[in-house]
């Protein structure tokens, strides 16, 4: 029951994306005809392009066309250039899904280094990194370290396609960039939450059992310590779709972001109503798989879900 | 020390090394004896380095980098819009005509050509021209010749409303128009004469039809790549042209094109055998990336300049010494365009326009990379002289008298500017100039699209606006932008001159081009008493480029001449 209620809402927020980006970028003045042929062509021409982009038409019979077609998993073909929506966006949400994934790595690799640093009671190195981290700006971070990359970094040239081995090497340093803020967010969370759980009874108890401070750490306060970061994990993800828009024009990375502003630019409506929903849908999905981690970390949100 | 001699031993068990010298294979084979492994390696590395340098430096001259700031477009002569796209399209794809390093027209497909009254003109194609070789041939040689059905099927489809560049030959050929507007199946003045003869019939004599023909926009293509089967592929994985180079692969990031063996030109077969275009939007990222010699070739942006010029434009000592430049010029115009439907004071527009110092602009924010303009034919295009005095354009005391004539009374008059070609700069500059004379000007920055919807609707008092003229003579750019049956697109001014139409129709006649000339400077003249803009400077551009090259030729049309292109070594 809780989880076709959960899968409800989802659906429901996802229709309500599709709608929102229709009405967005429909209500944007620009002429999209105009804007394919440019300024010289006359405007019976550009007239007759509206007419075949059926723009023509009203707004309330363009959305139910688009939905039905959206519904079918099609989402058309750019005003621009013709090219396949689904495919061009399939291929640029595969790079910057892979970006994301490898900053998400960096990012859980840095808070077990944290974890082990409050193991080792060293948690001031950990507390003097997160400041460095979270005090730059991602503008600047990421042109000193693309600056940094193009003068002494060997793997600079990117395949466009993640088809060679050497293309992840390549997304390395945009992807540090990208795991800053998180990185200090979340080893801030992580480190909170143990001193919170530190002084908890069961840990008391624990203790008093004869368990070592790191076995308490890693068989007994981790756990309860998991569900909040996991859940600032969650809500990082959206934020790093669009960390991503400004790293991968500085790394020049041909993602999500980097289609999505120049699709704005040209007025390709097809092409940003397809970015929005397909990146909407990601996202969505992402969430639904960490609502079903909670769960299995945690057995006692199962059971309250189940009432 | 110990890890690294049991690696070694590990290593010496398996026994062999190869080492790939081009084509001399060295195999060594040693047991059990780490010593010898070891005296072995030491001796072989300076060999294998030299090798893997010699093969390094085979590499990097046998191909040439260009960084490039943008993903290209579809590489479909059909869809393309940004004249910065041509940088890549003239490699794979060529036209009938082309410009020489004169900027006059020279053949390309077309060997020669013939008309009698200048409006039926007759084309005779090269035989000897294959497109390049691809899967779109369904041949087991995977090319064929090109036709004069290629140029009928290519100029066909440019006339169709999928076509950004048909305002080229709708208003000129006969029955493009029709045919643009779904009204014909054919269009009517393109016929096939034989195999290698192709003519076209225009609406009206013109002798300057030509000069509209040989732009990058107006290339032949088969006509197989518009067929189902690899209409989706089309100038994304596939590209055919007749051109120097042909499309290897294509990304967004990373373009590369290889030689055309079956080149028609042997005078102009490429001596370099692969471009790869980088994209790299970063414009201090690409700088880097020149000076560690990981691409060979970038256009200076406008941004860089401090970085790399002197305040006098000439280029600083340290990219002197690394790398060799190449200025060049494109027939394009930067102006501030009046929609005189508004902006109905003479007095007013000819105050500002004497009130423009162009070059404070062009020193402020080109370093001096630019030429003032006092209209908008680029000087040059085609040997035009213009009737403007560079000297005479800023005029403070003409100005302020031109204004107290005026009516004008203190009001804002608001400027649109965008994200493209300096324009937000300009109108900074501008701004404070004509604060200085006493008008007030707002600006207000929009998108470059938005800029053109509101342009076209009339209600933009003033605008910046850049053009990047495809065409190769002063008159249809003069029947363009002035003629009032070009109102509102691409007459933006909204210029209206019963006197001026007439005269730009008159060009029609005149065959000798040293007189036709004469007459646009007198047209232009006539039209600037009216101010209908004000038209700024014509850019240049700065290219760097490795030593390890030379030969390096650009056109007018911004035709990049890799096959020129030669190692130095």
């Amino acid at each position: 029951m809780h989880v076709l209620q959960r899968s409800i809402y989802y659906l429901s927020l996802w229709l309500g994306i599709v709608l929102f980006s229709f009405i967005l970028f429909h209500a944007v003045p620009t002429d999209p005809a105009r804007a394919v042929l440019g300024p010289n062509a006359g405007e019976e021409q550009v007239q007759s392009l509206r007419i075949r982009m059926g723009l023509d038409q009203p707004l309330p019979k363009q959305f139910t066309s688009y939905l039905t077609e959206v519904l079918q998993f099609n989402f058309g073909t750019s005003f621009v250039d013709n090219r396949s929506v689904q495919v061009e966006v399939g291929q640029k949400l595969k790079v910057t899904l892979a970006l994301i994934a490898i900053s998400l790595v960096m990012t859980l690799l840095y808070v077990g280094m944290t974890i082990t640093f409050e193991a080792f009671n060293i948690a001031i190195i950990g507390r003097l990194l997160d400041f460095i981290w979270v005090s730059l700006p991602t503008m600047f971070s990421g042109l000193l370290i693309a600056l940094l990359s193009a003068h002494y970094y060997p793997f600079t040239q990117f395949s466009g396609s993640l088809s060679r081995w050497t293309d992840l090497l390549f997304l390395l340093p945009p992807a540090f960039v990208l795991a800053l803020y998180p990185m200090a967010i979340l080893s801030r969370i992580i480190r909170d939450e143990i001193a919170k759980v530190r002084h908890s009874q069961f840990v008391l108890a624990a203790r008093a059992n004869g368990l070592s401070k790191r076995d308490v750490l890693y068989q007994h306060i981790l756990r309860n310590a998991m569900i909040p970061m996991l859940a600032a994990l969650a809500n990082q993800i959206p934020m790093l779709f669009t960390s991503t828009f400004i790293i991968e024009i500085m790394f020049s990375i041909p993602g999500i972001g980097s289609l999505l502003i120049s699709s704005l630019l040209q007025r390709d409506f097809p092409m940003l109503e397809g970015i929005v929903i397909l990146n909407g849908l990601v996202v969505i999905l992402v969430y639904m798989v960490f609502e079903l981690l909670y769960p299995i970390i945690d057995p006692r949100i199962k059971s309250s879900n189940a009432e | 020390m110990s890890n690294l001699l049991k690696i070694l031993q590990k290593t010496n068990r398996q026994q062999s090394v190869e080492a790939d010298c081009s084509q001399n294979l060295i195999h060594i084979k040693t047991k059990y004896n780490s010593l010898f492994f070891i005296v072995a390696i030491a001796l072989l590395a300076p060999l294998l380095t030299a090798c893997s340098d010699t093969k390094k430096e085979n590499q990097e001259t046998s191909q040439f980098v260009i960084g490039i700031a943008a993903e290209p477009e579809r590489l479909d002569p059909l869809t393309m819009k940004n004249p910065k796209t041509f940088i890549l399209s003239w490699q794979i794809y060529e036209g009938l005509l082309g410009l020489d390093d004169e900027g006059l027209i020279a053949p390309r497909l077309a060997e020669k050509w013939e008309t009698e009254d200048f409006k039926t003109w007759t084309f005779h194609l090269r035989e000897n021209v294959y497109f390049q070789s691809s899967e779109i041939f369904d041949n087991s040689e995977n090319t064929r010749k090109m036709t004069a059905e290629d140029a009928l099927s290519t100029y066909t489809d440019y006339c169709s409303a999928d076509a950004y560049s048909s305002f080229l030959l709708t208003d000129s050929i006969k029955g493009c128009a029709d045919y643009n507007a779904g009204k014909a199946d054919s269009v009517e003045g393109l016929q096939v004469i034989d195999e290698h003869t192709f003519q076209i019939t225009l609406l009206k004599p013109e002798p300057f039809f030509l000069n509209r023909l040989t732009t990058a926009w107006i290339a032949i293509f088969p006509k197989e790549a518009r067929s189902a089967a690899h209409k989706e592929s089309w100038g994304l994985q596939t590209a055919v042209g007749t051109g120097p180079y042909r499309l290897e692969s294509k990304t967004d990031s990373e373009i590369i094109l290889v030689r055309n063996e079956k080149y028609w030109d042997k005078s102009r077969q490429p001596a370099i055998g692969k471009l790869i275009f980088r994209v790299i939007k970063n414009n201090q990222i690409r700088l880097a990336e020149l000076n560690k010699g990981t691409i060979d070739l970038m256009v200076v942006p406008n941004t860089l300049f401090p970085t790399i010029l002197n305040q006098d434009g000439s280029v600083k000592e340290e990219y002197k010494k690394d790398f060799q430049t190449e200025v060049y010029t494109t027939y394009n115009s930067n102006m501030i365009g009046f929609n005189l439907t508004s902006m109905t004071d003479v007095h007013l527009r000819r105050a500002m326009n004497y009130g423009t110092n162009r070059e404070l602009i062009v020193k402020k924010l080109l370093f001096g990379h630019a030429d003032v303009t006092g209209g908008t034919v680029p000087p040059g295009i085609r040997g035009y002289v213009p009737p403007f005095k560079e000297d005479a354009l800023f005029d403070p005391v003409l100005a302020k008298k031109e204004l107290q004539n005026s009516k004008y009374d203190g009001e804002e008059i608001e400027m649109l500017v965008h994200e493209v070609a300096n324009s937000e700069q300009v109108g900074e500059i501008f701004q404070s100039q004509m604060k200085d004379l006493g008008v007030n000007i707002k600006l207000t920055k929009m998108d470059y699209n938005s800029v053109i919807g509101r342009m076209i609707k009339g209600d933009a008092p003033m605008f910046g606006m850049f053009f990047d003229y495809v065409f190769s003579s002063p008159e249809p750019i003069l029947l363009n932008l002035f003629t009032s049956a070009k109102r509102p697109v691409p007459n933006f001014m909204q210029y209206s001159n019963v006197k001026v139409d007439k005269a730009i129709e008159d060009l029609r006649r005149i065959g000798d081009s040293t007189e036709a000339n004469k007459q646009c400077a007198a047209i232009e003249a006539e039209i600037m008493e009216e101010v209908p803009a004000i038209f700024l400077y014509r850019e240049k551009y700065l290219t760097l480029y490795s030593k390890k090259f030379s030969g390096l030729s650009i056109n007018q049309h911004g035709h990049f001449q890799f096959e020129l292109v030669k190692s130095v070594q």
